[in-house]
């Protein structure tokens, strides 16, 4: 056994390293360094995948817009919606379905959308939450029920993040913490590739009869 | 290791990393209540602020693209090109 200590190419040592790694994070120990899933949003080919899926999602916006036949002050305002939750869905995507925050996005877009068909356009207000990430629920609930006792502050404060992270209403505090380290890092990631985009945009834009 | 920050801001992500890991020692002794509070409210200002600003580049992004006719056509190819050079 001195010849593993002495010896750098036995890889006896390196087992066992790889062995209390990963022992270290099947514990679940908070104090570990966060999840890869969690760091590869801050890798730059993660960007760049994340960029260039959201631009071919906005061509794909762009062309459904000009097909169909709503007045153009409208279609302005709604179109920004539009490519807002085009960003949210293509963020959604590429975290592969590994955190319950993207799986709220892709699921309530999907029932969101199955009601909209069958409703024949029928208004622009929004059902369920998960979908407007941008906008706060307002507590309709607060107005049907009687006034109750208040919860205490981190109780409270706790409810408002688990709002604000989609599809975490009534997950455990710890799962939150996690769901909110990774929606954070996704973020970050998504605000980049956005103000990139942006910045080709204002000035790239050439006037060719391009295919679009 | 992380120590109490005077103002509210959140500017780098590893700041964020603190802030939870605070937060999930805070939450298991329930001893500093109103330290709890406050990092959770730093916490959920942070998203909504990370949300806004998705939301005011996509209002850019509207406005850079323009209306769908052929006098502003945004060249598509250039764009996916420049994007993938980061």
């Amino acid at each position: 056994m001195e010849s593993a200590i002495s010896n750098p190419d036995f890889n006896l040592e390196d087992e066992e390293l790889k062995r209390t790694k990963r022992r270290k994070t099947e514990t679940r120990d908070p104090e570990s360094d966060p999840k890869p899933e969690t760091i590869k949003w801050r890798s730059e080919s993660e960007q760049r995948n994340y960029s260039t899926k959201l631009v071919e999602a906005l061509r794909q916006v762009r062309r459904n817009s000009s097909s169909s036949s709503s007045p153009s002050s409208a279609k302005l305002v709604g179109r920004h919606r539009e490519i807002r939750d085009a960003a949210n869905r293509v963020l959604a995507v590429s975290a592969k379905g590994k955190t319950r925050w993207s799986r709220a996005i892709l699921t309530s877009r999907l029932s969101s959308k199955l009601a909209h068909n069958n409703n024949n356009y029928n208004n622009t207000k929004h059902k369920k939450g998960a979908n407007r990430v941008g906008a706060k629920v307002t507590g309709c609930s607060r107005l049907s029920r009687p006034e109750k006792k208040r919860l205490p502050p981190v109780q409270r404060k706790v409810k408002v993040l688990s709002r604000l992270v989609p599809g975490c209403r009534k997950v455990s505090l710890p799962n939150l913490l996690e769901e909110t380290t990774d929606y954070i890092a996704a973020l970050e990631m998504q605000v980049r590739a956005m103000t990139k985009i942006t910045e080709i945009l204002t000035g790239a834009p050439v006037n060719r009869f391009a295919s679009s | 290791m992380s120590s109490r920050r005077l103002d509210s801001t959140i500017a780098t992500e590893d700041e964020v990393k603190d802030l939870i890991l605070e937060l999930q020692a805070l939450l298991s002794t329930e001893v500093d209540r109103s330290r709890t509070t406050k990092v959770l409210e730093e916490i959920c200002n942070h998203i909504k602020k990370l949300q806004k600003e998705v939301d005011n580049l996509s209002k850019k992004i509207c406005g850079l693209l323009g209306p769908p006719d052929t006098s502003s056509n945004v060249d598509f190819a250039e764009v996916l090109k420049l994007v993938m050079e980061l």
